[in-house]
């Protein structure tokens, strides 16, 4: 497993070198103008200059991504509720899943309005069209992997006759994780861009998305280049955080059995002095 | 062992036998036919059932009984496959009902089965002396993918996992289903081996194998 990790790894950082590499030609050359596409090593040095840190990446950033997070964990924790409700009640499903449908059909440039006009302009109401379009995307992943979870735990509970701790330690929370592998990078791409996109189109100052509309509009493009870099660096810190997630899932059923493994030996003993 | 009188099997709402009766003693095997859609998989589940609720027609409850010495194999045994643990740990985790999880490295008959079911990954290493019979086993197992193996290969660690559990009474559905001709005779000669050691077993199979059972349970 580790070393199927470790060639994950080296092959991001393979195609990440190739893909700096390309854009350093295409930069350097006459093909694109520098003005479009700075060079990577000036995007660079600028996302590490302190003062480029201090008045974009320390306040904007902070703020931004606690209300990303912070709107991805409670849609998905309305999520998993509305997707556990709608096993129990049908009609539930049947009534929400036309919402849904429609909010997945729906752009955030537009979404993003639609509720600023309901709610004002404030924070609150990206956050709120953050949740909700989380939940659109994720609402349905959770209800197949509770529906699947349940089937596998009947299965098992007639072949096995588990008790109520080891089921809960083999079968659900193992199926927590597989969920948790299939929608956590999904839906925290969803609520990052739509919080972000609400930033630039509401206007709020000390944010992410109103440095990068600045930027944009003056044609500022290595700081716009390195306000991007930032925001890719603290995506993939929380992703890898969020994959650390399934294998704590999974530890407290590995270590049953390796403690039941450790125990042979003795065990092999204790069977040779009966004998 | 098992008595049942008159049990009525039903899936759903509906009727599928209204009375199978059939008495199981110790060291016995009845085998249970039938056609596709007859209800054999359905009187098993049904008998294992009443661990949860007391079924019509049943002496007595066989899982407060009999619970932990009960070995099941379902039909379906592919939703019963723990995909994030090793090959190991899925045999392993089928002595986790056992009082004493440790008789599993005992058993050197089951140890013997594992070593016919899978010649290729096991036989080669069998001639240089290793004692106990597990070690090999568990080395081997611990680095293996269960799901890089093949269906027929998942359904004989399945097997194993379910004849883990220091049985009394062995349910089997359709064993045999996907195993070649070695491991159907090396399960044949496991299994009549536990019904001389006084173990009974209940199984659904389509085709005659090499245990004689008892007595013939026609659901059509």
């Amino acid at each position: 497993m580790k070393s199927r990790n470790h060639t994950t790894m080296f092959k991001v950082i393979i195609s990440v070198l190739c893909w700096v590499l390309i854009w350093a030609l295409f930069s350097h050359s006459t093909i694109v103008s520098q003005s479009l596409l700075p060079p990577p090593e000036k995007v660079l040095l600028r996302m590490v200059e302190i003062g480029f840190i201090h008045s974009h990446i320390v306040t904007g950033m902070f703020e931004t991504f606690s209300w990303v997070v912070f709107s991805w964990i409670i849609g998905l924790l309305v999520s998993l509720f509305i997707g556990a409700l709608s096993i129990k009640c049908r009609w539930v499903n049947y009534f929400l899943s036309i919402l849904f449908i429609g909010g997945r059909a729906l752009p955030s440039v537009i979404a993003v309005p639609l509720f600023a006009a309901i709610m004002g302009i404030e924070r609150a109401s990206a956050a709120a069209c953050s949740i909700f379009l989380v939940m659109c995307y994720s609402e349905s992943s959770f209800r197949e992997s509770l529906n699947a979870i349940s089937k596998s735990r009947k299965a098992i509970k007639s072949a096995l006759a588990l008790s109520l701790k080891h089921e809960f330690i083999f079968i659900v929370l193992p199926g927590a994780a597989r969920t948790w592998r299939a929608i956590a990078v999904q839906s925290f791409g969803i609520a990052l861009v739509v919080m972000v996109a609400g930033e630039m189109i509401l206007s709020f100052s000390n944010s992410v998305g109103d440095d990068v509309a600045q930027m944009m509009w003056l044609l500022k493009m290595v700081d716009l280049y390195a306000i991007v870099g930032w925001l890719v660096i603290w995506a993939i810190v929380i992703n890898c955080i969020t994959s650390a997630l399934p294998s704590v899932m999974e530890w407290p059923g590995q270590r049953i059995l390796a403690q039941l493994g450790k125990n042979k030996h003795s065990t092999m003993e204790a069977n040779v002095h009966v004998k | 062992m098992l008595n049942v009188d008159n049990l009525e099997v039903r899936i759903g709402g509906r009727v599928l036998k209204d009375s199978v009766s059939f008495h199981l003693k110790e060291g016995e095997a009845i085998r249970v036919a039938g056609a596709n859609g007859a209800g054999k998989s359905t009187l098993l589940k049904t008998l294992l059932a009443g661990s949860v609720k007391p079924v019509k027609g049943v002496s007595f409850n066989i899982h407060a009984t009999l619970g932990k010495t009960i070995a099941y194999f379902p039909q379906a045994w592919g939703d019963t496959i723990f995909p994030w643990l090793n090959t190991w740990d899925n045999i392993l985790i089928g002595t986790l009902k056992s009082d004493n999880h440790y008789e599993l490295y005992a058993k050197e008959k089951l140890g013997n089965l594992a070593f016919q079911f899978f010649p290729g990954d096991l036989a080669i290493e069998s001639d240089t002396k290793c004692d106990p019979i597990w070690d090999l086993i568990i080395e081997k197992f611990k680095k293996h993918d269960i799901t890089k193996l093949s269906g027929g290969q998942q359904q004989k660690i399945v097997l194993l996992r379910t004849l883990a559990c220091n049985p009394k009474l062995m349910i089997l559905d359709e064993p045999y289903r996907d195993l070649d001709y070695q491991s159907t005779n090396a399960l044949n000669d496991y299994l009549q081996d536990m019904l001389d050691d006084g173990c009974s077993l209940l199984y659904v199979s389509h085709q005659d194998i090499g245990i004689t059972p008892s007595e013939i349970v026609n659901m059509d």
